[in-house]
């Protein structure tokens, strides 16, 4: 079963890489990522110098790119989903990309103490997440749920939006305008570095902690009374998913709903158990987020979506249908 | 195995528990018993430390303030009535998680854990259901999934809270015969008294958040007991065939 998701992933990263204004057939992408890769001219170049440039220097990093921040947002959703006990938590829902967001704009405009705009996106995403947390007291219901992320998403929205409008530098302006609603259209190698670590990072431990993730679903009297100590491992998770949504908001800006529709797509297939849905939800995360990439890239050609735009299309709907069908945990059999 | 001396439990200056003092003694059944709000509950949540109220409880010789939850959850297993409600793990699945007290974070778990899972199964007449996803079984065949896990701990002792409430009278029966062949401690909150009277050795007795009575059942057991405590005229005679005594509700004869 794996199988035939890492088969989609390989099509649907090279289909990214080969698709867009100049169409380029798709064992060349493979070529031309040999020869890189290898360093050498393991196959004789048939192509510009124009083409390599465009697959190497911008596809290649672009749907690797897609490929992380697809992946780090669904398993920001699992981690919250079993935060919450609530299997509609999604960062963008409960309002930390917004916070991610602000913290982000505010390192953008003003360099607070030197903070980088990673750290200040962590930042903002770590106080989203409490307030959210500390708001709903518990009582990880729905309403209350969506009802707290949409207040506190307001605000910090707001906070952002003053920033915008009082700050006169127009080129700053625009940046912030056009990466808050997503993008990957800044993707080249160096950029991928510190996605990359996080997201194996978080992955790493999120497998770790995967019976502590699974035992933390049946809620958390339950949990204590199997010896989980459920408050610093709630607080674990949610220092980890700041993490998490702060470099991929800094990077790609919000992207939202990717972190509730995967991971709800995945669990039908997988199961709730979370040592399977943990590396399947990041591989499915990624093929969602390279295929929309691509979408997003070529429907209206030569102009570009912004890709949150295009998630958030889906998105909402899929919201809608989840609600009225009935929302749960649910598995495969 | 364990004794409570003085505890006393306060929320929003309310008086749950008060003064409550007695022991749980080593293979024995001791059930809780007492009218609805009477401290049941409360009682039983201060044993497993989902909560802490004043005075002592002693556990295996050591306060219980001293035992950690990782600790504890090797040593007692609880059932408790706060269902989940939206996951969907497998039968198995769930009973597997009671293993995870003999667990670190790093370890996996192993074939020895399997071999419990499936021998708890088997005692809890799960087996045909153990590849089951939880939601699509029935309010009995969910509160045996949790017994099973419970059993699968492997801890001395299991608590109880409500747990068999609401469940047809046959699975009650069923719960308890799998409980009292265990042949460990266990503490129970319950409702039914026949069903107390058939498999309790003990008894606490809680009235308004204070002790009325503790013993064994035979003891505690009278008319007058059931007309002071839960204001019901009964008759108590012995059962021919168990042995046990059998209790019959008398309605409209006195009582408030």
């Amino acid at each position: 079963m794996k199988r035939i998701f890492l088969l989609l992933g390989f099509l649907i990263f090279t289909l990214a890489i080969s698709l867009g204004a100049v169409e380029i057939p798709f064992f060349t992408v493979w070529k031309i990522g040999i020869n890189n890769l290898a360093g050498a001219e393991v196959f004789n170049p048939q192509w510009s110098k124009g083409v390599e440039m465009i697959i190497w220097k911008i596809r290649f990093p672009r749907a690797i790119l897609a490929f992380l921040t697809g992946g780090t947002l669904a398993l920001v959703g699992v981690l919250m989903q079993a935060v919450t006990k609530n299997p509609l938590s999604d960062p963008y829902i409960l309002g930390i990309s917004s916070g991610a967001s602000t913290g982000a704009v505010l390192c953008m405009f003003f360099g607070l103490g030197g903070l980088s705009v990673g750290g200040g996106a962590f930042l903002g995403a770590f106080l989203a997440t409490i307030l959210v947390i500390n708001l709903t007291r518990g009582d990880y219901s729905s309403s209350r749920l969506v009802l707290t992320g949409i207040a506190v998403s307001a605000i910090f929205s707001s906070v952002t939006n003053i920033f915008i409008y009082l700050v006169k530098d127009e080129s700053k302006v625009r940046n912030a305008v056009f990466w808050m609603s997503g993008s990957l259209g800044g993707a080249h190698w160096k950029l991928l570095l510190l996605p990359s670590i996080i997201l194996f990072t978080g992955a790493l431990l999120a497998l770790l902690l995967h019976k502590e993730l699974d035992t933390l679903l049946l809620g958390e009297a339950e949990a204590r009374t199997l010896g989980i100590d459920t408050d610093r491992l709630k607080l674990v998770l949610v220092a980890l998913s700041s993490v998490l949504t702060g470099v991929v908001v800094a990077i790609s800006g919000t992207i939202g709903f990717v972190g509730m529709i995967i991971p709800h797509i995945t669990r039908r297939v997988s199961g709730s158990s979370h040592r399977q849905l943990i590396p399947l939800v990041i591989l499915m995360g990624g093929i969602f987020m390279a295929g929309a990439d691509t979408i997003a890239r070529i429907v209206f050609t030569p102009e570009e979506l912004p890709i949150g735009i295009l998630t958030s299309a889906l998105g909402g709907p899929f919201f809608l249908w989840i609600i009225k069908n009935g929302y749960s945990f649910g598995g495969k059999r | 195995m364990i004794r409570i001396e003085r505890l006393g439990y306060e929320t929003e200056g309310t008086l749950i528990l008060n003064d409550i003092s007695a022991s749980i003694k080593k293979g024995r059944f001791t059930g809780v018993i007492g009218p609805n709000g009477s401290g049941k509950s409360t009682l039983l949540k201060n044993i497993y430390k989902t909560i802490d109220g004043s005075g002592e409880i002693d556990f295996k010789g050591r306060s219980l303030k001293t035992v950690s939850i990782r600790e504890l959850a090797r040593e007692m297993a609880v059932v408790s009535q706060h269902g989940s409600s939206d996951f969907d793990f497998t039968v198995e699945e769930i009973v597997t998680m009671g293993r995870y007290p003999h667990k670190g974070i790093f370890k996996n778990y192993n074939r020895k854990d399997r071999e419990i899972v499936s021998t708890v199964l088997k005692k809890a007449g799960l087996s045909d259901l153990c590849h089951r996803c939880f939601l699509t079984l029935s309010g009995g065949e969910r509160q045996r999934v949790l017994i099973a896990r419970a059993l699968a701990q492997e801890a001395d002792i299991i608590v109880l809270d409500e747990p068999t409430n609401h469940l047809d009278i046959s699975y009650q029966l069923q719960i308890m015969e799998i409980l009292k062949e265990l042949g460990i401690t266990v503490v129970a909150a319950i409702h039914d008294m026949n069903i107390a009277a058939l498999y309790c050795d003990d008894l606490i007795a809680l009235k308004g958040g204070r002790i009325w009575a503790v013993g064994e059942t035979e003891k505690v057991f009278s008319e007058e007991f059931f007309k002071e405590v839960f204001s019901v005229e009964t008759e108590i005679k012995r059962n021919s065939r168990t042995g046990k005594m059998s209790i019959t509700y008398l309605p409209g004869r006195g009582g408030s």
